[in-house]
C-alpha cells in the first residue's frame, strides 16, 4: 500500500524496526542481522576522498545539495558520514526523477546540514511555510523524520523514525507534498 | 500563574538562523540538556516571558556567567504562547511538553519551556520545528543596537 502523509500521522513510527538505518535497499535482499546488515553497508563503496564531491551537479533551480558535501566533511563520525551520504544520494536520485514536475515550481531553498550538539545531524529544508527535517542520530534507530507546516498550510505535522529501507517512497511523498504547496 | 501572550528565545549563534538571516533553524530549540535536577524527568530550555518591553532589552543584556560575554550574539526569536499551547495539546504530545515562569535573581522575566526525557527523538525534533517555524519576529542584535 502507498504511504501518505495521512497515514503516518501519528507517533507511532514508520520505521521498519528490524531494519536498521543504513541498510542497503539496493541490494535487492536483507542480510539475515542488523549487524550483516551493517557490515554490508560498510563495505558499500561511498565515496570517501576527502578532495571529491559526493555529488551530481544538479539543475540550478534544483540543486538543493549545494551545500552538502562541505557540510558532509564536518561530520566526524564515519558511520554518521556514510549514513547522511547514503540519504542525501536517495534525495538526489528523488530529485532527478521529478525533475520534470519541479522544474514547475522555480528554485527550491538548498537543505541545511547541521549538526547538532548531541552530535545527530539534521538535515532540513525550509520553505516560509512549512519546513522538513531529517534527523540521523547517533543511536540510529532513533533516526527520524518530521514535516510541520505553519497555519496557512493547516499547521501539519507528521513525523516518524527513518528508514532507509523505504526512504525513497517517503521522499517522494513529500516532493509531491512541495510540489502541491510551493 | 499568569502568562503574558508573547516570550523571547535568545539567538546565541549564526547557526540558528538561515544564511539570509530571515529564518531560524530548528536548531533553535535542541532540547539537548541534561536532566533537570529541580524537575526531574523533564529538560529545560531558557526563554523569557515577555512581560513588558523591558523583557526585550533584558533579554539583549543577558550575559554568560562570566558576566561579560554576552550571551544572545545575534539577537532574539519572539513566540506566541498560543503556540506552546497548541504543541501542548495535541494528542500525540500526549502532556509531554510545558512551560513554566521560574523568575531567577536578575532575571524576572525567566521562564522555561519543559519537555519530558522519555520523549521520543522524532517528537524532540517536530516540537522544536514546530516552534521554530512559528516564530512570529526576530530582531536582530545589529538592528536592535542600530535604534
Amino acid at each position: 500500500m502507498k504511504r501518505s502523509f495521512q497515514q503516518t500521522n501519528s507517533d507511532n513510527s514508520d520505521y521498519l524496526g528490524d531494519v536498521p538505518l543504513g541498510t542497503d535497499s539496493t541490494s535487492g535482499s536483507l542480510a539475515e542481522g542488523p549487524e550483516e546488515n551493517y557490515r554490508s553497508l560498510s563495505a558499500a563503496p561511498f565515496p570517501t576522498d576527502k578532495d571529491s564531491d559526493y555529488f551530481r551537479n544538479l539543475p540550478s533551480n534544483l540543486n538543493i545539495l549545494i551545500n552538502a558535501s562541505d557540510a558532509i566533511r564536518r561530520i566526524t563520525d564515519p558511520e554518521k558520514q556514510r549514513d547522511v551520504v547514503k540519504f542525501l544520494l536517495s534525495v538526489q536520485n528523488i530529485l532527478l526523477t521529478n525533475r520534470f514536475a519541479l522544474d514547475s515550481i522555480g528554485s527550491l531553498p538548498p537543505l541545511r546540514i547541521n549538526i547538532n550538539e548531541d552530535d545527530s545531524v539534521l538535515v532540513e529544508w525550509i520553505f516560509r511555510d512549512f519546513r522538513i527535517g531529517f534527523s540521523i542520530e547517533t543511536d540510529r534507530s532513533q533516526s527520524n523524520w518530521y514535516l510541520v507546516s505553519n497555519q496557512n498550510l493547516n499547521q501539519v505535522d507528521f513525523s516518524g523514525l527513518l528508514s532507509l529501507q523505504d526512504i525513497d517512497e517517503l521522499l517522494t511523498s513529500i516532493i509531491a507534498f512541495v510540489l502541491s504547496n510551493t | 500563574m499568569c502568562y503574558p501572550d508573547l516570550l523571547i528565545r535568545g539567538i546565541p549563534s549564526k547557526d540558528c538562523l538561515d544564511p539570509d538571516g530571515l529564518l531560524p533553524s530548528t536548531q533553535l530549540f535542541q532540547f539537548n540538556k541534561p536532566e533537570s535536577a529541580r524537575l526531574p524527568g523533564y529538560r529545560e530550555e531558557s526563554i523569557n516571558w515577555y512581560d513588558d518591553e523591558g523583557a526585550i532589552t533584558h533579554t539583549f543584556n543577558q550575559t554568560k556567567e562570566d558576566g561579560i560575554t554576552i550571551h544572545f550574539k545575534v539577537g532574539i526569536a519572539i513566540l506566541c504562547r498560543s503556540e506552546l499551547d497548541r504543541i501542548r495539546n495535541n494528542p500525540n504530545v500526549r502532556q509531554q511538553f510545558g512551560y513554566e515562569r521560574h523568575p531567577l535573581t536578575g532575571n524576572a522575566y525567566h521562564g522555561n519551556m519543559l519537555l519530558k526525557m522519555d520523549t521520543p527523538k522524532h517528537l524532540v525534533r517536530k516540537i522544536a520545528a514546530q516552534l521554530a517555524l512559528n516564530v512570529t519576529e526576530i530582531i536582530k542584535r545589529e538592528d536592535y543596537e542600530g535604534q
